[in-house]
């Protein structure tokens, strides 16, 4: 069996700088990850953490790569809804500017065979990032019908 | 050898009647003037 990896590519009418600056604010964060905010200080090997507005337990993992505009990744351990037994996977990010738009490719790999969490981030990464290109492009957010009614 | 495939989701604030018409119009048929969607 192999190991499960996400992959995701989205195309947002924006600048790198505004994308990579999207992905790694925390304020910003909170309007397009449906009340999710990513924390760190963004030094390599420094903690980050995804702090889940509706869970106990928050995401939690260090930064390994920070390369503005270009290339963000981080490790990613989910603690909540029985993930906390597996361990940490890796999301990487990659932005590319192509003219007036940004190509942003996600990988979101290093997962066990069945792993939970990959099932669990397949599900969130299209809202999050659709969300954060409404965001960029329009000013709007998107909302996760199916996550703010399970935990509430 | 499994089979590739493709597989997509995105999520747009719209309805899907504007997201059906934005699928299935082509532009020529369009009278654009008259047109106010997608």
């Amino acid at each position: 069996m192999s190991k499960p990896e996400f992959v995701y590519v989205i195309y947002i009418a924006s600048t790198a700088e505004k994308v990579f600056k999207a992905l790694t604010d925390e304020k910003m964060s909170e309007q397009y990850w449906v009340g999710n905010r990513v924390v760190s200080d963004w030094k390599i090997g420094a903690p980050f953490a995804l702090k889940l507005k509706r869970e106990d337990k928050d995401v939690t993992g260090k930064v390994l790569e920070f390369d503005p505009p270009r290339r963000l990744a981080y490790s990613f351990r989910a603690a909540h809804a029985g993930m906390e037994a597996e361990p940490p996977s890796r999301v990487t990010f990659e932005l590319e500017q192509q003219k007036d738009q940004v190509k942003l490719t996600i990988v979101h790999d290093n997962f066990e065979p069945g792993s939970k969490a990959f099932e669990s981030v397949s599900r969130g990464w299209p809202l999050v990032l659709s969300s954060l290109k409404s965001y960029l492009e329009a000013g709007k957010v998107l909302h996760a019908p199916w996550y703010e009614t399970a935990s509430a | 050898m499994r089979r590739p495939e493709f597989v997509y989701a995105t999520y747009i604030e719209t309805t899907p009647e504007k997201l059906w018409q934005a699928l299935t119009i082509p532009p020529a048929a369009l009278n654009i003037e008259g047109f106010d969607g997608p």
